[in-house]
């Protein structure tokens, strides 16, 4: 569990739904960092929130069976806390 | 299945309630009126108010539809061939060199409709009636995927034998279909309109775009052509895109078949169900717009007869001012057309096109051409490398790329970065990485030799040196046996 992530999440939540609660905590903790959200249907990762980002390659990363995170400048969070990062998103969008 | 279950089902499809949500004050956005005011008023337009919507056309703005009466009534051919110009550029600013290339697929021509223009109509007795099994379409998918397809568009007549679960088992079958290192990455589909939750069904199986052609905006036309069936109802036609967007179908493609009315009203038809789109959704407005032209089809006089049909200067002219109305838009222009006449008109602004077509259901596999049971006889029968190669001889890269829809570039994402001009950023490193696999795995010599050349030329002008640098290095890796990589 990624401690202050999670922390942030909940703290958004309050006034938020659940993706831009998510998408606003982690642009805080990893500025400079761009994200779009998808819901996946089969291979279809349909646009549900964030930036469009439309120059910039991407990485995405399947959440669950049912959201998709896409992200630009992935490379400012660092290798070893991504896993974590996932894992508390996962824990988020349950 | 019985004449009687037929009737019965054919009863139940059109839900009056998913019509109604989207009229205004009991009218639906095809104002004819305003477009008849638009026509009238724009006559002889000053070639300074011409140039001035040209010049909002190139930044990349929608048009009213006073601008796009203007740019029809436009009767200075000096003018229009810098309108043809302007569409070019317009394409090269948002899509640049690039050719999205598909295959339509055929999959039933069962139909419960009596469209007077349509080889599969219900009570045409000279077509022959096919509708193929989950093998045969394996088949079929199969025969496209080793000439190198990876994007379909599938057709289905509209009937209960092909209803939604049927159209959602043939997507999965096509999805899972597999040969070698080829593969149907993208799936799109041109069927029935269909209510809310029935689409629900599709998008849950991963559809790409979902295609409903108005065929005609004109009302008392469209009342005359089609005189029965479901399709009778205009309005469960019109708003069958505005379904497809609530049921979470982000990617839609809407058309006219040109030579059924007046091609100046159509062209508004197409601009005005544009702007309704964008205005009820968030500015996504169709992904693709298309622009059949009425073909000869078995035992079908009309198709011969009809006093609207449109000459190829013409069909240049409308193809035109859609690109100038929406110009972030995609547009598809297919095998209908003659070799000569797509290779003229590409060069206005089209981004699409379909190549290796052969549209009689299960065709592919037996290579052959089935005119009886086809919809409509194609005029291009060129084999998709052929295409290729001669698209390259005119300087586009074909592309295969299916990265958009499975990256959530989709909707309200897309149509973002369509309109500010910077999708060919992506769609164009992704149309080289498509292009490169087609030429290793599928091009004949001829076509490398024509071709290849477009790899270097495309990657060094791509204008983003760290882009260029992964794309170089992702072409490494494909040559040394990787696929699918996309940014």
């Amino acid at each position: 569990m990624h401690q202050p992530l999670f922390k942030k999440v909940s703290l958004y939540q309050e006034h938020n739904e659940i993706l831009p609660a998510c998408h606003q905590a982690l642009q805080d903790i990893y500025p400079g960092i761009k994200v779009r959200w998808a819901r996946i249907y089969g291979r279809r990762w349909a646009f549900q929130y964030g930036d469009s980002f439309g120059d910039l390659p991407a990485v995405k990363y399947k959440i669950n069976e049912q959201m998709g995170l896409i992200i630009s400048n992935q490379e400012l969070i660092p290798d070893q806390e991504l896993p974590l990062v996932l894992d508390t998103l996962r824990k988020c969008l349950l | 299945m019985s004449n009687q279950a037929v009737l019965e089902w054919m009863e139940r499809v059109v839900k009056p309630e998913q019509i109604e949500k989207y009229l205004e004050q009991g009218k639906d956005f095809v104002d004819e009126e305003l477009i008849r005011q638009s026509l009238n008023t724009a006559i002889n337009p000053e070639k300074s108010l011409l140039r001035d919507i040209m010049s909002k056309s190139l930044d990349l703005q929608r048009l009213d539809p006073d601008e796009t009466a203007a740019l029809l009534n436009c009767t200075d051919e000096e003018i229009w061939e810098e309108m043809y110009q302007t569409g070019y550029q317009i394409k090269e600013k948002v899509y640049g060199r690039r050719i999205v290339t598909f295959a339509p697929l055929y999959v039933s021509n069962h139909c419960v409709n009596s469209c007077v223009y349509c080889g599969f109509r219900k009570d045409n007795t000279e077509t022959m009636r096919k509708q193929l099994s989950l093998e045969e379409l394996g088949k079929e998918v199969e025969s496209l995927v080793q000439k190198g397809h990876k994007r379909l568009i599938m057709v289905y007549g509209e009937h209960p034998d092909s209803d939604v679960h049927y159209i959602a088992d043939t997507l999965t079958k096509a999805y899972q279909t597999k040969v070698g290192h080829g593969e149907i990455r993208r799936v799109n589909v041109n069927a029935a309109p269909m209510s809310i939750e029935d689409l629900e069904i599709l998008r849950d199986i991963g559809i790409g775009t979902f295609q409903v052609f108005q065929e005609t905006y004109h009302h008392d036309t469209y009342r005359r052509l089609h005189p029965r069936g479901i399709k009778a109802n205009y309005l469960w036609r019109l708003y069958a895109l505005h379904r497809a967007m609530d049921a979470g179908v982000d990617d839609v493609g809407i058309g006219a078949l040109f030579g059924l009315y007046d091609w100046k009203f159509e062209v508004m038809g197409l601009l005005l169900h544009t702007i309704d789109l964008e205005k009820r959704f968030n500015g996504v407005g169709p992904h693709t717009i298309s622009f059949p032209r009425i073909e000869p089809a078995l035992n079908t006089p009309f198709t011969r007869h009809s006093p609207y049909l449109v000459d190829d200067a013409t069909f240049k002219k409308l193809v035109t001012v859609i690109r100038l109305s929406v110009p972030y838009t995609g547009m598809i222009l297919t095998a209908r057309e003659r070799p000569e006449v797509r290779n003229e008109v590409i060069k206005t602004g089209c981004t699409q096109i379909d190549a290796g077509s052969n549209i009689g259901v299960g065709s592919y596999q037996e290579e052959t051409m089935n005119y009886d049971r086809q919809q409509f006889i194609l005029g291009d029968n060129r084999s998709l490398d052929e295409a290729i190669r001669d698209m390259a001889k005119m300087g586009f890269i074909t592309s295969f790329c299916t990265a958009d829809y499975r990256c959530g570039r989709t909707g309200e994402c897309f149509m973002g970065i369509a309109k500010s001009g910077k999708i060919h950023n992506l769609c164009m490193p992704n149309a080289i990485l498509t292009f490169k696999e087609y030429l290793l795995d599928y091009a004949s010599e001829a076509t490398k030799d024509a071709a290849s050349y477009l790899i270097n030329q495309e990657l060094a002008a791509l204008p983003n040196p760290a882009i260029q640098d992964k794309v170089k290095g992702m072409l490494v890796r494909i040559e040394a046996g990787e696929r699918d990589l996309f940014l």
